[in-house]
């Protein structure tokens, strides 16, 4: 071969040469010319790794006539060494080839390559045992897809492990027995936790998170509440809440400032928030919380009381890692803390996990390569109770069920009862269900009586109107009362046992009359159900209540236009000068002047009552003032208007003057006639000539006949004629 | 028999236009039948020559794995495709639809009748099935640090060449893993996807018109294509050619 | 093909470390493969080739273009830089390189060289080519290549417009004309010599003669100002800009003007006699107000008192304030013989006029003399009576029996202005008869003949201007302050001799009076020598046309 020529004579046969001779040379000078140039490469090279460059000089016309001259040398090598029993990637060595290939096949060997792809540094084995030991997800080869679930790094669960008589291995949450920093001290307490933990139905989760809110609370698989809101509060890149921020430094730009004014708002609406909610928290069974060291103050505020307290029992940290507080997050972390998990047989389970130790109530172990699943479904709640008699005797902690009383699971909501009146009512006000509204008034108590300094015949007359109202209402309105029914259906066999006497005053009269079958029974029990427990003067309470937009019933009713609802509320003691958001009374609300004239009359009949000048009502307005006002307007009109017209008023007139005449109910009747009517002209009209009936705008009218198009006219004209 | 080189439609990357193992040979189906008459005239006597398609693409070689046991075809192989191959396979080959997310099988499977060398994030099915399927040892490995292990690497039961940035010491764990002579090196003038580039079996190799000397000197020493004892022949000659000078 | 030169280099800090460099480090690990060009064992590389076959495989100057062309101005030795401007550049200065490798194509761009180093290769000048050799370096699949390569420019001759135009001495855009309204222009004569020696007047696209001066044409008015600038720098002048429409823009608000430039030189010359005003004389030391003498023409006018030897000198701004006649015409100049010679001992040359025996020396010697009028070469009443008693400054210089050349106040015709004239009828009971200006050395025809120089002149020869050259020639030889300012030229042998000699003269002859003048070096053996100029201070005129026309 001719690589191996001794290289070290010829060399400077080539350095003295001039480049352009290189073409011809003979060929053995070209081959020593090019193995000096070899040897040059080769110093430079050298010289070159010291010195970090690189530089070659030589030619390449005498190369190019040189390779083929040169045998394409059979790989010289030696032969690999088959015997390299190692991995390098691992830095482990072996001592057999069975060693090697079983070590290849590892999943050691394989994390440790998806480490090397990642660009991450290789582990060992101890550190990816350990890692097994938390997070087997990422091992096998197949769950590449689903990334997202890597990023939450996960912590170990706190789960206390159970067996029960079946040798089942269950498990669920410490968290959910008792509280991490008070570990009952002996195994009884411990016990007697455990049997509390199926009662534990009312769980409230609250999550607060880089300006993300979330909290729920649940009773038994139900949401009673739940609400959730976000302020901007989290640097987009810093990552900090600006508060953490300022603390190294105080930034005062834009964005800062709104980050300060959001995390105070923040503040503020948890705060509110909790407020609200916190007689229900304080009702509840265990409280999972999952807020920031910074955001406890918000929480455990001085001088306020959310339903819980800082070192409350109730009140646990959310023992696994939580994504972004949403409300889907929430009842996840609610059914993860909630559930059971089942491992199958004793001997199974410690037979996968060797180095699990079954520790007493602490044991940490991985709900591990078995689907994890909620089994309070098909567990069998005798097998359960039995169980639970058992569980005493198991050496190990025995299973219990959380749910022994399946059967007494409650489905319904428990709100708040006031609120749920208020709804009721709110409800039946905006659809002007005016006999509801009076059953529903009835449940409060009686009319206010007010201090009155002339006794006028007037009033008298209104208590009638009303009565009569109401009876005239309750016939048609009826079958509207259903839905609200079952929206307040609750739990009977609950409360079956004392139902108390209803109250016999005035308005529960009033409903008793006309409430004859049993489903109204029922809805009087609810009713009363609710409220026997209040004193009037409490009850009276909804009425001052407000709504969304701060409208009291009262408010809603003069928004409506509902004149003769706006009377009643006030003979009940809605006052007048609740103002709502925008500041305005129910008086500013109303929509039309019979609505205005409600509260003016009010006012004429019941002038000490209420603070008539907050509640904006302009003067009252007796019934001489308003036949005054009736007949001058009438001349007015008279004046003006072309005959028609005046006939029409007229016409208008009588008929109100007729309606003053008329009863309530009488009224009413007289008003649902007419809408019949006039329901009837607009929507049953027929073209004149072909018949059909006719929607919409198009159609029109051409001497007091009614056509379809052109050509039915057309056709109609011809008929008359003929 | 020795390495030829060829051409798929002016295309060098042999290895991805077609499939060859002991017992069948795949080509693409292309225009010209240069390609295939190739494979045919030195391998026809020995083993089938099938054309073939996987999912109508001719990057067949990429696409599916196999050996003489068997042959791994992707799941979006369609059923004609699948059976035109089961057809035209002998019997003694296994074909075998595979549903793998990492759906170039032969760029993330190298193996020969023994072993395999797989992708790291190969589904653990996946490695059942060539288990199965192929009668091999799966290893998941790497490559000079490229998870594509088929694209970077052509191993036959005799020897093999791997990508050229393949350290030493991976480079001797790798042959004794797979009990075969390795050698780092390139195909097609300088290129160091191996697998592209070059299709081989146990007494035949395939690769580029652009493969210069030097490599298939490589090629064919590695994958050990001379058995013939030449020196004996190159006695002869010259004999006959001193005598016929003088 | 030059590419002959490769060197591997990988020094650029900038360039992403190539591959190749990264491997010799971790070569340990890696393991040879073969080049698969030449089978070399070698550590892996993104080629998978070895140095030399990268380097026989890649060619990096191939996008450079390698023959290009430049195009030159031979008249004013200047590039053209396309579009349409010129660049003044000498060969092989670092500007020409620049601009030729502006013109080079091929490097710097993206997937091109770039360039690392360049350089001129020489050539002959009269080869018209220009050679560049360029350093460039390019990436190579990871690793940097640098090869050296050649390209060769082409000169090609293109007149530029400014040549064109001066060629065609069709238009010009400015003018100089320079006058001088005296009755011989010695003055102008000098600064013609001025600017033969300096050429300030390089760009000058054409020159023309007229009666009083020169007119010098310009294409642009800056060359022109230049030149007047030069003019106000060297002798007390001073010029007018007046300036024509040619044309105008209405649209963008461009003038297009001819300018020209009305040079008016002092019309005092050497030798002259003047007589200043009172308040100017008083402004200059109190020194009488004629008649006085005017010794040079330079920067300013220096005069000379000659009854008193005090001395003056009135700037340009001076003169232009309060301009004063020339007392003598040379026409009227007489000739005298100096009979005696009282030289009187208080100023003598050399002698220093402060008591305490500082300041400088005077430069003349006061002197009575008397004389005798001749008139050409005979006097004029050899009598007592007719002697002529005058004082001069040129004591020194005059002897007694030399001829001298003098000015009669009292019987010319003087023509000064009314204040002038009653400064000078109160002054002239103490002026002399004559006023003595300078010695005369001989007959300017036989001077003229003996001369063995000549001068340069400007523009066309003319006749008209011949006259006042003799004087300036002679006073070019007498002056010898003078002669260091122009450039002076041996006169070419052949035509020194047609004038001289007659034809068929030896060839001998021609030998012998050339070493006379080898002879005569500034050294007036005689009397009445006249002073010649040393062959020293003559310079070779470079005159191929007549060289040619002769051997024609």
């Amino acid at each position: 071969m001719a690589t191996k020529l001794d290289t070290k004579a010829p060399v400077h046969l080539n350095l003295a040469l001039p480049q352009d001779k290189h073409t011809i040379l003979n060929p053995v000078l070209s081959v020593f010319s090019k193995l000096g140039q070899q040897k040059l490469c080769e110093t430079h090279f050298l010289k070159d790794v010291l010195s970090n460059r690189q530089i070659i000089e030589s030619t390449h016309s005498a190369l190019a006539s040189l390779s083929p001259l040169i045998t394409p040398p059979v790989p010289d090598k030696p032969a690999p060494n088959l015997n390299t029993l190692s991995c390098s990637l691992c830095d482990v060595k072996f001592s057999s080839r069975e060693e090697m290939l079983e070590h290849y096949k590892d999943d050691w060997h394989r994390y440790n390559l998806r480490l090397q792809l990642a660009g991450k540094k290789q582990v060992e084995e101890q550190e990816f045992n350990l890692l097994l030991s938390q997070d087997i997800s990422s091992i096998s080869g197949s769950d590449s897809s689903d990334d997202d679930q890597d990023t939450i790094t996960k912590s170990p669960p706190k789960l206390m492990l159970y067996c029960n008589i079946d040798n089942t291995v269950c498990s669920v949450y410490r968290e959910l027995v008792h509280h991490p920093a008070h570990t009952p001290d002996t195994l009884n307490q411990l016990l007697r936790s455990i049997s509390l933990v199926p009662e534990r139905t009312r769980v409230a989760v609250l999550m607060q998170s880089a300006g993300h809110f979330a909290g729920a609370i649940f009773h038994g698989e139900t949401i009673l509440c739940h609400k959730t809101f976000h302020r901007y509060v989290v640097r987009a890149k810093g990552g900090t809440i600006q508060s953490t921020q300022d603390k190294s430094s105080f930034a005062r730009s834009m964005g800062a400032q709104i980050r300060r004014a959001n995390e105070a708002a923040l503040i503020k609406d948890i705060q509110e928030l909790l407020r609200s909610w916190s007689d229900k928290l304080s009702k509840c069974d265990v409280i999972f919380i999952r807020i920031p060291v910074y955001s406890r103050q918000t929480f455990y505020a001085e001088g306020e009381n959310f339903g819980f307290f800082k070192d409350d029992s109730r009140v646990r940290p959310v023992p696994v890692n939580t994504r972004r507080p949403t409300f889907t997050e929430v009842k996840r972390i609610h059914a993860l803390m909630t559930s059971m998990f089942v491992h199958g047989t004793l001997d199974d389970f410690t037979a996968e996990d060797d180095d699990v130790t079954m520790v007493d109530h602490t044991g940490t172990s991985p709900p591990n390569r078995h689907i994890v699943k909620d089994l309070f479904d098909a567990l069998d709640v005798e097998v359960v109770e039995r169980n639970m008699e058992k569980e005493t005797k198991c050496e190990k902690k025995p299973k219990k069920s959380r749910r022994a009383k399946k059967s007494k699971k409650s489905n319904i909501e428990i709100l708040d009862p006031f609120e749920q009146f208020f709804e009721q009512l709110m409800e039946a006000c905006g659809k002007c269900e005016t006999p509801k509204v009076l059953s529903l008034l009835a449940q409060i108590g009686d009319p206010l009586s007010f201090p009155e300094p002339v006794e006028s015949p007037e009033v008298i007359d209104t208590v009638s109107m009303e009565k009569s109202a109401v009876e005239s209402g309750s016939d048609e309105d009826w079958v509207v009362l259903e839905d609200p029914i079952n929206s307040v259906i609750e739990d009977t066999d609950v409360i079956e046992d004392n139902i108390p006497e209803p109250q016999e005053d005035n308005p529960s009269m009033i409903q008793s009359e006309y409430t004859p079958n049993t489903l109204e029974d029922s809805i009087e029990s609810i009713t009363i159900r609710i409220w026997d427990d209040f004193l009037d003067t409490e009850k009276r309470r909804v009425l001052q209540m407000t709504n969304s937009e701060g409208y009291t019933p009262l408010h809603l009713a003069a928004h409506k236009g509902f004149s003769p609802l706006i009377f009643h509320f006030l003979r009940y003691g809605a006052d007048p000068t609740v103002k709502d958001k925008q500041g305005k009374v129910p008086y500013e609300r109303a929509r039309d002047k019979p609505s205005r004239d409600a509260f003016r009359r009010f006012m004429f009949s019941h002038p000490l009552a209420y603070n008539y000048s907050d509640a904006k009502i302009s003067s009252p307005l007796s019934p001489e003032m308003e036949e005054e006002q009736r007949r001058r307007k009438v001349e007015k009109k008279k004046s003006k208007g072309s005959a028609k017209k005046q006939r029409k008023n007229t016409g208008k007139q009588e008929e109100g003057e007729v309606c003053k005449v008329l009863s309530e109910r009488e009224k009413r009747a007289l008003a649902a006639e007419k809408r019949f009517m006039s329901s009837a002209v607009t929507s049953g009209d027929k073209c004149a000539q072909c018949m059909h009936g006719l929607q919409g705008d198009s159609y029109f009218e051409k001497s007091s006949y009614l056509y379809c198009s052109m050509y039915c006219l057309k056709k109609h004209r011809q008929q008359v004629v003929l | 028999m020795a390495c030829f080189r060829a051409q798929f439609e002016g295309n060098n990357e042999v290895g991805v236009f077609s499939k060859l193992t002991n017992s069948y040979c795949l080509t693409a189906i292309g225009q010209s039948e240069n390609f295939y008459s190739l494979f045919e005239s030195e391998l026809g006597d020995s083993i089938p020559v099938v054309h073939a398609s996987i999912a109508s693409c001719s990057i067949i070689g990429r696409l599916c794995v196999g050996n003489k046991h068997g042959l791994l075809v992707p799941i979006t192989c369609s059923d004609p495709e699948l059976q035109h191959l089961r057809n035209s396979l002998p019997d003694s080959v296994k074909v075998q639809r595979v549903d793998e997310k990492l759906s170039a099988l032969g760029n993330v499977i190298c193996c020969n009748d023994y072993l395999a060398l797989a992708h790291p994030d190969l589904d653990k099915e996946t490695e059942e099935i060539v288990k199965d399927t192929l009668k091999v040892e799966v290893f998941r490995q790497t490559i000079a640090g490229h998870p594509l292990v088929g694209s970077y690497c052509q191993f036959n039961n005799k020897g093999g060449l791997v990508h050229s940035k393949t350290n030493k010491l991976a480079l001797n764990e790798l042959s004794s893993l797979l009990q075969v002579p390795l050698v780092a090196g390139t195909v097609n003038r300088g290129s160091d996807i191996i697998g592209g580039g070059l299709a081989v079996n146990d007494w035949s190799a395939f690769c580029g018109l652009t493969t210069t000397a030097p490599e298939l000197s490589v090629i064919e020493g590695v994958f050990k294509l001379n058995v013939h004892p030449v020196p004996i022949m190159g006695a002869k000659m010259r004999a006959t050619i001193v005598d016929s000078i003088s | 093909m030059a590419s002959s030169n490769i060197v591997f280099d990988s020094d650029t800090p900038q360039v992403v470390q190539n591959a190749i460099q990264k491997d010799i480090f971790d070569d340990a690990t890696l393991p040879t493969i073969v080049c698969c060009m030449c089978g070399e064992s070698i550590t892996p590389n993104p080629t998978s080739m070895c140095i030399l076959c990268l380097k026989a495989q890649v060619n990096v100057t191939q996008s450079i273009s390698t023959q290009n062309q430049l195009q030159w101005c031979r008249f004013c030795d200047r590039y053209l830089q396309p579009p349409n401007s010129w660049l003044n550049v000498s060969i092989e200065s670092r500007e020409l390189l620049a601009h030729c490798l502006k013109k080079i194509k091929g490097y710097g761009g993206r997937d091109q060289p770039r360039l690392v180093d360049a350089g001129f290769t020489w050539t002959e000048p009269h080869s018209r080519r220009i050679k560049v050799w360029l350093t460039l370096q390019a990436d190579v699949m990871g690793s940097i290549l640098q090869q050296k390569c050649h390209v060769e420019f082409i000169v090609m001759h293109l007149i530029c417009s400014d040549c064109h135009r001066a060629e065609t001495n069709t238009s010009w855009r400015a003018t100089v004309q320079l006058r001088q309204r005296a009755v011989h222009k010695k003055t102008l004569l000098y600064l013609e010599q001025l600017m033969v020696k300096l050429q300030p007047h390089k760009r000058v696209s054409k020159i023309k003669t007229s009666p009083d001066g020169l007119d010098f044409f310009f294409l642009q008015q800056d060359q022109a100002r230049k030149l007047v600038d030069f003019f106000l720098e060297v002798v007390p002048c001073r010029y007018k800009l007046s300036k024509e429409l040619v044309s105008h823009d209405t649209h963008n608000n461009t003038y297009d003007y001819k300018f020209a430039y009305a040079v008016e030189v002092v019309p005092i010359c050497k030798d002259d006699v003047v007589y200043i005003p009172k308040s100017l004389a008083r402004s200059l030391g109190n020194i009488s107000q004629g008649p006085l003498i005017c010794t040079k023409v330079a920067q300013v006018i220096h005069l000379i008192d000659p009854l008193s030897l005090q001395t003056c000198e009135i700037s340009s701004n001076q003169y232009w304030r309060q301009p004063f006649p020339v007392l003598s015409n040379p026409k009227n100049l007489l000739q005298f013989l100096v009979l005696e010679n009282e030289v009187d001992l208080k100023f003598q040359k050399g002698l220093v006029r402060n008591s305490r025996g500082s300041g400088t020396p005077i430069n003349n010697t006061l002197s009575d003399l008397w004389l005798l009028r001749m008139q050409e070469g005979s006097l004029i009443g050899s009598e007592q009576d007719q002697q002529i008693h005058s004082r001069t400054h040129l004591g020194h210089i005059l002897k007694p029996g030399d001829c001298a050349i003098g000015f009669c106040i009292k019987t010319s015709n003087l023509n000064l202005s009314s204040d002038l004239q009653k400064d000078f009828d109160r002054d002239i009971t103490r002026l002399p008869d004559v006023i003595i200006l300078k010695k005369y050395y001989g007959d300017s025809v036989t001077r003229s003949k003996n001369r063995k120089w000549e001068l340069k002149r400007l523009g066309e020869m003319e006749t008209d201007r011949e006259d006042g050259l003799e004087e300036f020639m002679e006073e070019l030889e007498e002056d010898k302050e003078m002669r260091k300012q122009v450039n002076i030229y041996k006169k070419p042998y052949a035509k020194r001799h047609r004038r001289k000699a007659p034809v068929g003269m030896d060839i001998n002859d021609v030998m012998t009076s050339d070493s006379d003048v080898m002879d005569t070096v500034d050294s007036p053996s005689g009397e009445d020598q006249a002073p010649t100029i040393a062959l020293e201070e003559m310079l070779d005129d470079l005159c191929l046309e007549s060289v040619n026309t002769d051997e024609n």
